[in-house]
């Protein structure tokens, strides 16, 4: 036998015994016992999940959970925190203000800052505020929790007033209801400091002129400094889907070392590795005794279960894949996975709904997609053949409770309504075939249904779709997360029972958000999954103009409904209950609504204390936290 | 080895036998008194028997030839036998069975984390792991054999030009490579096909490169150019069969090294998209569950890599003897 066959031969048994020795590594005994250090603490970022942006005021590209909640909050807080134990509700000992005050028959709100500070030194003041909304009057298009129609901030406010360093006075535009004022509109402030208010680098804090001028007069200015701000973070918004180029800048920028939360940024790279250390000047209730705070990225669950288990993880998350032992209550822990015998398991469900978007506007599908999204009898049989029970018990081991409406079920809540909880369109495929048969399909069950009676009647395919249309579809879901893509390849097999033929592809998370972002004028995607759905933050109250809004900023899929903007409306600006709002959307199928699993199985190290009870919008509080020994 | 212009060959004195061999400087003798300089001549057969015999004294190489025929009757005859659904997440769900259930009566090897029959699942992934070496090797073959041919025959310039660019694509890391196109095209088994090919054509192209070098100074090449034989069919009919034999290896051996490519793309989780499968894919999923003592998960499919990648090197060595002629019994 030659050398070169001998070598060969050599690497070949090379592999072979790698393969076997890669099983016997894998059938090793538990380990899981993580490092500790008293002085840090490391958390696992969700896979393919880095945070990506850090100017707090951002479009629906970089409205994230992972940007906004667990990396901009940390360093920047919002003028009232929202989440007290496990409960949705106002936090008043971690906000920045007193909780506000109406008056004048709810058409008039002050504010009463707490005395922070920031960390150069200056008192987090009511011109902080005023910068933000001066910014928000002048960028509201770029603002991603914007929702036109002239009753949300800013459009619902007249006028603002200083009254002093500490007190600003709303006066808005008429009577509101002031549960969701607060909760859905005051939540979206963050006060910037003054610093930030140039249009260079070299200017003076103040020079660009945002901050100190009077509400809403002051527009020009503020749009300068909005792209000033925005070039420094790395998004240029005459360009929004250009590179970002900046992140290697977000730790040493003298711009976002001035914070008033607890932590300050020393580390940041592209790829998702955060490093914080505490802030000396912060000024709330809990001061941070770790010296440093890590975020870890992984480019999927499992590496980050293997990260877990080979000790360089505090708080982590257990994936899909690796629970050992279902739960009979998704809202408690069922057996952790042995291998974990150092750390404690808790599911983590935010105060959310899990959906995907369909694009209302797509010219995809040969220009028909919009098109066949708009037909309600068409939503209700793709929503007829998502079997969210059996994913959950199957897929996901139990944890997990259904999306069927717009309104959370977790935690429990007196907003949800029965028929919202009652599953309006069950897992039903006979359903779903006759509904397309019954308007104009000729079903061709794993194949490509295609419209053989085109028009507008009800027995018909619909208003524009041609005969010959396919039932044939691209979506695109966001990798990393395994019981996502299981649930995308069932639910892909199930639609194929009706002929409904979905082309999956996947992309990582922040390529999937900032592919499904509106276009009122139409555009190419048709389906996208990011795998998340909708925490409701800031509109912590969940009425869903942010989302289902006619022109909503962050309404990805352009849905438009005249009743459901009106329904919206009256929850608004009355105390009328969410019922009327949620059964309609309910029954109209705006997104597909999806398996509501847990945001994530954390696991918390033995030791380390103060992680739980987790904040329901995924905020990371590591201030709290504390190593026992 | 192929005789110019179809000319008889003659196992011995290689050439026409129709015609009384004369030694030069010796007086005519009959053919019967002929005795070759090495020694008595005696009947091997023809060139196909004598590379068969070479091979089947290679007794890991029909080892191996046994192991290829039958993987490839597992894979592809297998799910006419053992029925099991691969591609119907859905319906296995909603059936019965229980995700990562260990070996168990009417479920051989278990199922894995979404419930489907992993002895089902072997063969359907098999059938990927296959389909893709095997095309992707052919791919590969052709296009690099043709490329080298070019090359060495033309020579000077477009033989600098050609190999620089050659060079240029192995400097790239294969794995890198891959990856990114994969990544930029979406994966599916065509895909898979297209860029384990597009980065397997270079070593082939190099070798029959250099073996053109060398065969287009031979005799019967000179001869053939002399009477006018166009270029065409100088490579066509003269160089590449003569070279028939550096092909045949290194397209056994590629079809090895594309499954593994295959594996490692799998592994990596750039594999053929769900519901579809390929051992890498399996492999990698395995290896995590493994970890939790689902050990079914892991062994089938990396015992499936490790048999095909073997056999098909053993074959692979087993053909290299055949076919070098300096090995072959006279």
């Amino acid at each position: 036998m030659s050398t070169v066959g001998l070598i060969r031969r050599a690497i070949t048994m090379c592999i072979a015994t790698s393969s076997l020795l890669l099983g016997l590594v894998a059938l090793s005994p538990p380990s899981g016992a993580a490092s500790s250090s008293s002085t840090t603490a490391t958390w696992a970022e969700l896979a393919q999940t880095p945070p990506n942006y850090i100017f707090p005021f951002m479009s629906l590209a970089f409205f994230s959970v992972s940007n906004i909640n667990q990396f901009q909050y940390l360093m920047f807080r919002p003028l009232y925190w929202f989440g007290q134990g496990t409960t949705p509700n106002l936090n008043p000992s971690l906000s920045l203000a007193d909780e506000p005050q109406y008056s004048n028959n709810d058409t008039t709100v002050t504010v009463n800052l707490k005395n922070y500070k920031w960390s150069n030194g200056e008192a987090v003041t009511a011109t902080d505020v005023m910068f933000w909304m001066n910014m928000l009057h002048a960028e509201k298009a770029n603002w991603a929790a914007y929702a036109p129609g002239g009753s949300n901030i800013p459009d619902n406010v007249k006028n603002i007033t200083i009254d002093s360093p500490t007190q600003l006075t709303f006066q808005l535009t008429g009577s509101f209801n002031t549960y969701w004022y607060t909760y859905n509109q005051l939540s979206q402030i963050t006060p910037l400091p003054l610093a930030w208010d140039t249009t260079s680098a070299t200017g003076a804090s103040g020079s660009g002129g945002c901050a100190e001028g009077a509400y809403g007069t002051v527009d020009t200015q503020c749009a300068a400094v909005y792209t000033f701000l925005s070039n420094q973070a790395g998004y240029n918004p005459s360009n929004p889907k250009g590179a970002n180029n900046s992140l290697s800048t977000y730790a040493t920028n003298p711009l976002w070392q001035v914070v008033d939360g607890p932590w300050r940024l020393t580390h940041f790279d592209a790829t998702g590795n955060v490093t914080m250390v505490p802030n000396p000047s912060y000024s709330g209730p809990t001061k941070p005794t770790l010296k440093s705070f890590q975020e870890l990225p992984y480019t999927s669950d499992t590496s980050e279960y293997n990260a877990i288990v080979g000790g360089k993880v505090n708080v982590g998350y257990l994936p899909t894949q690796d629970v050992t032992g279902s739960t009979s209550n998704p809202l408690k822990a069922g057996p952790n996975n042995p291998r974990l015998t150092n750390f404690a398991l808790t599911p983590l469900y935010s105060w959310s709904i899990n959906y995907f978007p369909y694009n209302f506007n797509s010219t995809g599908d040969g220009g028909n997609a919009g098109k066949i999204f708009n037909q309600l009898y068409f939503r209700q049989a793709f929503q007829y053949l998502v079997d969210q029970p059996l994913y959950i018990e199957k897929l996901n081991h139990g944890y997990g409770v259904g999306t069927y409406g717009p309104v959370p079920v977790v935690p429990q809540n007196a907003f949800a309504s029965s028929y919202e909880k009652a599953n309006p369109y069950p897992y039903n495929p006979d359903r779903a075939k006759s509904l397309l048969t019954s308007h104009g399909w000729k079903l061709v069950p794993n194949g490509t249904s295609t419209c053989e009676k085109p028009g507008s009647s009800t027995t018909e395919c619909g208003a524009g779709i041609p005969s010959g249309a396919k039932l044939a579809f691209q979506l695109q879901y966001a990798t990393g997360t395994t019981v996502v893509t299981n649930t995308m390849n069932a639910e892909k097999s199930s639609w194929a029972q009706a002929g409904i033929n979905v082309s999956l592809s996947s992309a990582s998370f922040n390529t999937v958000i900032g592919n499904a972002t509106p276009c009122p004028t139409g555009c190419s995607w048709q389906l996208e999954n990011w795998g998340a759905g909708w925490i409701f933050a800031p509109d912590y109250y969940p009425t869903g103009e942010e989302i289902f809004q006619t022109g909503a900023g962050s309404n990805s899929g352009n849905y438009s409904n005249t009743t459901n903007d009106a329904n919206i409306k009256a929850t608004n600006v009355s105390d009328q209950s969410l019922t009327t709002y949620q059964n309609y959307l309910a029954q109209q199928l705006p997104v597909v609504f999806q398996p509501n699993y847990p945001s994530a199985l954390v696991e918390i190290q033995h030791g380390l204390g103060g992680v739980t009870p987790l904040n329901v919008y995924w905020q990371l509080n590591p201030e709290n936290w504390r190593w026992s020994n | 080895m192929t005789d110019p212009e179809g000319v008889h060959e003659d196992p011995v004195f290689g050439f026409d036998t129709t015609k009384t061999p004369v030694p030069i400087g010796f007086e005519a003798i009959s053919p019967d008194e002929m005795v070759p300089a090495g020694g008595e001549s005696t009947s091997t057969g023809g060139l196909g028997l004598q590379i068969a015999r070479v091979f089947v004294q290679n007794k890991l190489a029909v080892a191996g030839l046994i192991v290829i025929v039958g993987m490839v009757l597992f894979c592809f005859v297998g799910p006419f036998l053992y029925h099991t659904n691969q591609t119907d997440q859905q319906a296995v769900l909603n059936s019965s069975v229980v995700a990562n259930t260990g070996p168990a009566k009417g479920q051989p090897l278990g199922t894995d984390g979404t419930g489907f029959d992993i002895l089902g699942r072997l063969m359907y992934g098999g059938q990927t792991s296959l389909i893709v070496g095997f095309a992707s090797a052919a791919v590969a073959t052709i296009v690099g054999v043709i490329y080298g041919a070019l090359s060495g025959f033309f020579g000077s310039w477009p033989d600098a030009a050609l190999m620089r660019f050659v060079d240029i694509l192995l400097s790239i890391p294969v794995l890198f490579l891959l990856i990114a196109l994969v990544t930029i095209f979406h994966a599916s088994e065509l895909l898979l096909i297209i860029v384990i090919a597009f980065v397997s054509w270079l070593v082939p192209a190099r070798l029959i490169r250099g073996e053109t070098l060398s065969l287009r100074v031979r005799e019967y090449v000179q001869a053939v150019q002399v009477m006018g034989g166009s270029r065409r069919r100088i490579i066509g009919r003269h160089i590449i069969p003569n070279a028939v034999g550096t092909i045949v290896v290194f397209a056994t051996f590629q079809v090895a090294d594309s499954i593994l490519l295959l594996a490692a793309l799998g592994f990596l989780g750039f594999g053929v998209p769900a519901p579809g499968t390929d051992w890498g894919t399996m492999l990698s999923n395995g290896a995590d569950a493994a970890g939790n003592g689902w050990w079914w998960q892991i062994y089938p499919a990396g015992i499936a890599i490790v048999l095909v990648v073997v056999a098909f090197n053993f074959v692979g060595d087993a053909l290299r003897d055949a076919l070098e002629v300096r090995l072959q019994r006279r």
